[in-house]
């Protein structure tokens, strides 16, 4: 420089530090993993680091110099946003906007931005922006997920609440009916002993006047339907009895400790509970052996493993009608047996099959391959880790794509959790 | 292209700079384009041909370039905005290369102006 005073060798180690200093700041920057950018007080983009880069999809040089707004545009329920509302348009900047969410379409698809902003000045009086730009949708989607499953949760408290509550009148509309039932029998003998005694005095002026009301009132039909009507109800009352019981087995919270628990009746219940999910499309076939033993377990967390196996059944199943325009066809075969220390419960259906390339994906938390709203990608993971880690189990499964899956549970039929005890007590799930 | 080339160019302008940014080699059309003499361009910082919203990025670009050796914007053109001694912005054709010369980094660019 021609004025500088500066001796030029001393300017040159300056410019060195300088240019440390700038690049110690251009990575740091660039190691924070959020979108990082600021705009002149223009709007337009002076310098992004290398996340934000990545995120548009464009190297630095194509973006600087462009309205932030331009490249960033941004949407609020499929509706972009207007450069006058923009949250990196200048004036808007200082209205606080971090709580704002936008959907913002890149290679990825949707995703979800928080766009925090401020302003500062600099070199006397010249105004930029600063702008932090977080992808926030892995957040937000795992927010909706454990709203979703605590709303599964309150559910099943207020189911059991329910099942409890329907339990009692249930009760005694049978026991009532019972009662109608012997009532009627003996009202029954009386008319036909009428009937009788009618036939065998055809002149008796009271009996006859009793016989005409008697047919204007169509005893004859009350007496042939009334028994049917009361037996009908009798079997309806003892089908909410018994979903009723199911789903109140079912909900119950469980105490902490595992207990010996019949797998069968399990099974029983979980396929009563779900019928709604299968009774359109499926049947489904109990093959449960007769000698199966009680099996140590947490029986809330079985059950829900269950359910959960059951529901996907009936769900690929329902997947492949739907793909074939088929219906009626489906079979859910819920099986168990015993192999050598295991208590082995089969869940087994003939639905799409599991493709090859996701098969060792199905277990990982969040996968789902159901459409938004239906899977949670919770299932699984969920039953993998209580029948593993909680059960001392394994979880496999068989496959063929378009023929059907089949889900192994194995639970150790001597549970080894508590053989660890030295005081050589007698273990749980031995026969004494 | 190459710095060889890029130094012997006469059609196109070029600009040279050390690795503290500082020009130390224009040639004529350089001269004709931008407005700036030779005697007036040699030992200022190349950020004289840059408009003033593509500082921030120059500098950081630059001094990243310098810290980690790893090119990102070499060996291709580029359309960026050029600024000439009057103040007056246009768009130009940057192809910029990068050599060691004694342990030195040396920066070459021609930054032909894009007519439109």
């Amino acid at each position: 420089m021609n004025n500088c005073s500066l001796d030029p060798e001393d300017l040159k180690k300056q410019l060195s530090k300088f240019h440390s200093t700038l690049s110690k700041m251009e990575k740091a920057l660039a190691s924070i993993n959020e979108g990082i950018a600021w705009t002149d007080e223009e709007g337009m983009l002076e310098w992004c680091n290398e996340p934000f880069e990545s995120f548009i999809g464009k190297s630095k040089m194509e973006l600087y110099g462009k309205k932030l707004s331009e490249l960033l545009p941004l949407y609020k329920k499929g509706k972009q946003l207007e450069e006058s509302v923009h949250p990196t348009t200048p004036a808007n900047v200082r209205k606080n906007q971090a709580e704002e969410e936008y959907e913002f379409i890149n290679d990825n698809g949707t995703v979800k931005l928080e766009i925090r902003g401020s302003a500062f000045s600099y070199a006397g009086e010249k105004k930029s922006n600063i702008f932090i730009i977080r992808n926030i949708t892995k957040r937000e989607l795992m927010k909706e997920k454990l709203l979703q499953s605590q709303k599964l949760e309150a559910i099943g408290s207020l189911a059991a609440g329910i099942a409890h509550e329907i339990n009692t009148p249930v009760q005694y509309i049978t026991d009532n009916l019972n009662f109608l039932s012997e009532g009627l029998k003996r009202m029954v003998e009386f008319l036909d002993e009428f009937k009788v005694k009618v036939k065998a005095q055809p002149d008796n002026e009271a009996l006859k006047a009793l016989n005409t009301v008697a047919q204007m009132g169509d005893m004859e039909f009350l007496r042939e339907e009334i028994p049917i009507a009361i037996e009908q109800s009798l079997e309806g009352a003892k089908h909410i009895g018994n979903i009723v019981k199911s789903v109140k087995e079912f909900s119950h919270p469980g105490s902490r400790e595992k207990s010996m628990a019949d797998i069968n009746k399990m099974l029983e219940n979980a396929s009563t509970v779900s019928k709604n999910e299968w009774k359109y499309h499926s049947t489904i076939k109990l093959e449960l052996s007769a000698d199966m033993p009680r099996v140590m377990c947490f029986p809330a967390e079985m059950n829900q493993v269950l359910l959960n196996l059951i529901i996907n059944a009936a769900h690929a199943i329902k997947e492949r009608q739907d793909k074939e325009g088929s219906s009626g066809n489906g079979l859910i075969r819920l099986f168990t047996k015993v192999e050598d220390n295991w208590a082995v419960i089969g869940i087994s259906d003939n639905g799409t099959g599991i493709p090859q390339a996701i098969q060792d994906r199905i277990f990982d938390p969040f996968f789902t391959t159901k459409e938004v709203g239906k899977g949670t990608g919770q299932g699984l993971h969920l039953a993998r880790t209580a029948i593993v880690e909680r059960h001392n189990g394994e979880l496999e499964f068989e496959t063929e794509a378009g023929k059907g899956t089949t889900f192994f549970i194995k639970l150790p039929i001597k549970d080894l959790t508590k053989t660890t005890e030295q005081n050589g007590a007698p273990t749980y799930g031995q026969k004494a | 292209m190459d710095l060889q080339k890029l130094r012997a160019e006469e059609t196109d302008p070029v600009v040279i700079i050390d690795e503290n940014g500082l020009i130390t080699h224009v040639n004529n059309a350089f001269e004709t384009v931008f407005g700036w003499t030779r005697d007036e361009a040699l030992g200022e910082p190349i950020s004289i041909i840059i408009p003033g919203n593509l500082h921030d990025a120059h500098h950081m670009g630059f001094s990243r370039f310098l810290d980690t050796e790893s090119p990102k914007i070499l060996g291709k053109a580029l359309e960026l905005q050029a600024v000439n001694k009057k103040g007056e912005q246009f768009p130009a054709t940057h192809y910029i290369v990068a050599e060691k010369e004694n342990g030195k980094w040396v920066i070459a660019a021609s930054v032909t102006p894009i007519s439109k």
